[in-house]
Formats: C-alpha cells, sequence, structure tokens
C-alpha cells in the first residue's frame, strides 16, 4: 500500500512541477486587450456610416435645387440607392472588427479561472463527505484516522485538476497568441492605412483615397454646395437655412473627431497585444518565478503531509 | 497623395458647380431640364466611383479575415476540449463523493 500510495503521489508530484502557469502580468495583459477590442467594436463602421449620412444630406440638398419632378425624383431615388448601398458596406467594415473581438473573448475565456472555482466547490463537497466517513470510521475503530484526511483527499483532487487545467489554458494561449498576432497586426494596419491615410492601395494594386480624404471631398462638396445652391439665391438665405448650415459644420467636426478617435482606438489595441505578445514570449521574472515556486511547494508539502498520514498509519 | 479615382471625382465635381452655378441663371424651362439632366448624371458618376472607393475599403480591411476565422474556430475547439477536461474531474471528484457517502452510511448502519 506503502509503495503504491508513494508511486502515486510521486506521479502527482512529477505532474505538477512540469506544468507551467499563465502569471498574473500574463492574465492581466489578456483582459487588458479582451476590455480594449470589446470597447473598440462600433468606432470603425460608425464613421463610414456617418459619412453616408452626410453624402445622403449632401444629395438632398442637390435636388433641392431642382425645378424639373422627373429630374428632382431620379436625384432623390439615386441618393436612396447609394445611401443604402453605403451602409451595407458600412456594416461588412465591422466584419475584421468582429473577428478580433471574439478572438479576444476567446483569449479571456482560455484565461479565465473559472474552471478552477468550479472544480474549488466540488471538491469542497467532496472534502465535507470524506470527513464524515472518517468520523464514522474512527467511531468503530480503536486505531483512528486523522480528522483532516477528507480535506487533504479533496486537495489533491482540486490541486491536480486545477494544476493541469491551468497548464493546458497557458499551452493553449502561449500557442494561440503568437499565431494571431500577425493576423491582429495584419488587419489593424489595413484599418489604420483605410481610415487615416490620404491612400492606400487596394487588392488590384489600384490606389484609393482614405476616408479622410473622403470626408475631406464630402467637406469640401458641402461648402461648394452651399455656395452655389442657397447662398446665391437672390432672395437672400433664412436664419433657419443658417441655423441648418452651421449643424451641417458641427456634423463634419464630429465626424472627424470620431475618425480619429477610431484610428487612435486601433493603435491602442495593437500595441495591447504586442504587449500581450511580449509577455507571453518573455522569460518569467525573479519575482514570477519565486511565486510560481512557492504556489509548487506549498502544493508538494500538502501531498507530502498525507503521505505522512498514511505511511504513519499503515 | 491624390489618387487617380480622386482627381476623377474632382473633375467631376468641379464641371458639377459649373453647372450648378448655370442653373441659378434664368434659363428656359427645357433649357433647365437638360442642365438637371446632365448634373445627374454627373452625380450618377461620382457615386459609381464612391461605392467603388467603399467597397476597396471593406476588401482590405477583411484582408485577413478568413484566416482570422480559422484561428478562432481553432480556439474555440481547445476552449470546448478544457472546459470538457475540467467538467470530467469535477466528475470524478463527485464520483468519489458518492462513493464515500454510501461507505460512510454502509459504516453507520454496521454493514461494514
Amino acid at each position: 500500500m506503502n509503495i503504491y500510495l508513494r508511486v502515486f503521489l510521486m506521479c502527482h508530484f512529477s505532474l505538477l512541477s512540469g506544468c507551467s502557469v499563465l502569471t498574473q502580468n500574463q492574465v492581466k495583459n489578456i483582459n487588458t486587450f479582451a476590455v480594449s477590442a470589446k470597447k473598440y467594436i462600433d468606432f470603425p463602421g460608425e464613421v463610414l456610416k456617418k459619412r453616408a449620412e452626410l453624402h445622403l444630406n449632401n444629395e438632398l440638398l442637390e435636388a433641392s435645387q431642382f425645378s424639373n419632378p422627373v429630374e428632382i425624383n431620379r436625384k432623390v431615388m439615386d441618393a436612396r440607392n447609394h445611401y443604402k448601398s453605403a451602409i451595407r458596406l458600412s456594416d461588412k467594415f465591422d466584419l475584421s472588427i468582429k473577428l478580433l473581438q471574439k478572438y479576444s473573448v476567446l483569449l479571456a475565456a482560455l484565461s479565465a479561472g473559472k474552471y478552477e472555482k468550479e472544480l474549488d466547490a466540488s471538491t469542497k463537497s467532496l472534502g465535507n463527505s470524506l470527513t464524515e466517513a472518517v468520523e464514522l470510521y474512527n467511531a468503530s475503530v480503536p486505531d483512528k484516522l486523522p480528522a483532516v484526511i477528507g480535506k487533504q483527499i479533496s486537495g489533491i483532487v482540486l490541486l491536480a485538476g486545477s494544476r493541469i487545467t491551468k497548464a493546458k489554458q497557458a499551452k493553449a494561449l502561449k500557442r494561440y497568441i503568437p499565431a494571431g498576432d500577425m493576423l491582429v497586426q495584419n488587419t489593424i494596419q489595413n484599418l489604420t492605412e483605410v481610415l487615416d491615410s490620404d491612400s492606400f492601395a487596394g487588392a488590384n494594386g489600384i490606389t484609393f483615397p482614405g476616408l479622410k480624404a473622403l470626408l475631406q471631398l464630402e467637406y469640401d462638396n458641402y461648402l461648394a454646395n452651399y455656395k452655389n445652391i442657397m447662398f446665391s439665391d437672390t432672395l437672400g438665405i433664412s436664419h433657419g437655412s443658417m441655423i441648418t448650415y452651421n449643424a451641417g459644420l458641427d456634423t463634419f467636426e464630429k465626424v472627424e473627431m470620431l475618425r480619429k478617435k477610431s484610428v487612435e482606438g486601433a493603435r491602442k489595441l495593437l500595441r495591447a497585444h504586442q504587449k500581450l505578445l511580449a509577455e507571453i514570449k518573455s522569460r518569467k521574472n525573479i519575482k514570477e518565478l519565486i511565486k510560481e515556486t512557492q504556489d509548487l511547494m506549498a502544493d508538494v508539502q500538502e501531498l507530502n503531509k498525507l503521505l505522512n498520514t498514511f505511511v504513519n498509519k499503515s | 497623395m491624390n489618387t487617380e479615382i480622386l482627381n476623377t471625382i474632382r473633375q467631376i465635381r468641379e464641371v458639377i458647380s459649373e453647372l450648378q452655378t448655370e442653373l441659378n441663371n434664368s434659363h428656359s424651362a427645357q433649357e433647365k431640364q437638360l442642365l438637371e439632366k446632365a448634373l445627374n448624371n454627373l452625380f450618377a458618376q461620382e457615386n459609381i466611383l464612391l461605392n467603388e472607393i467603399l467597397q476597396a475599403m471593406v476588401d482590405k480591411v477583411n484582408a485577413a479575415n478568413g484566416e482570422l476565422k480559422s484561428l478562432v474556430a481553432e480556439m474555440e475547439q481547445s476552449a470546448k476540449k478544457i472546459a470538457e477536461l475540467s467538467g470530467k474531474i469535477k466528475k470524478i471528484s463527485n464520483v468519489i463523493g458518492t462513493l464515500v457517502e454510501i461507505t460512510s452510511k454502509a459504516i453507520g448502519a454496521g454493514i461494514i
């Protein structure tokens, strides 16, 4: 019995000592990335939607200059169709961000301590059952077992279970974070290029204007439309029209601010992932190693206590 | 840097601006209709080019989506396996607990 027990416990020891788990810093960085990604989700597509609204407003303004009903109707219909198409594209624009968010949620799930908590609850119940059994056993035999043995056995189940789970989680994250880094980098670089640069290269090699240039174009059109249509009215311009004009200028400023914030957010997201990758790749520092060793030693001491209990009893 | 497509849109806009100014001058209803028709054709051309730009933006941003989807699917599988492992350990703990309970009752009843 002693030999089997020793072998069993030694196996546990070697299993536990080989388990590398995540440090607190690593978990913290994973959560920072996950929170940033979650907060970021709606921004980029929203800038595109706002641009579509500004363009629709410009088109309706242009239609207001017409007097022929056929041409007015054609202009309004064209404007509506373009708006619908732009909104559909805005939704597609967010697909990559949604995938990045899913990726971050999975990283957070893989680093979560929920499995350990579940095991803790389950083994606590086991500990209580064992304690009751030991009390009954001790009541019926002269050679008594230590009262704490129930807790110790349940402790082993928890210890081994949570260490193995945590090690599996760490192994998965150490594989997925470097694998995801290039994809995260590409997606965010492409996103910032589209959002912030004057131009970007399309898949077919053609250079297209970026969103910054497109918003500037829309703003120039807005000013030109007011100059050509509203301000040239020989009857003068009403106070209400001036208020509308001013509100339009405000909207342009807000959309430009939203665009800048989106770029800023994308860059923060990229930095958070780079930090995460560096943290996952880095060798553990002395403080973390000491903490992990201390945890492991505490686990081993628990095992030894149990081993001695059985050895002394047999 | 101005792109070819943006230059084309700006050129269209210059013509639009000229036609809009012209439309403000007094013309016959027929002339006005012709001007409005010409303007509508230019607006439509502009919208075609804008759609092309927006589509290129979407394609650019989603370029890595295929690989990202595969990675996410792989991660979902891993998370599922870990949850299953944790579930199995929990089950073992519960089975031992039940066995102990049965044994306790047997001892209590004097069967063992």
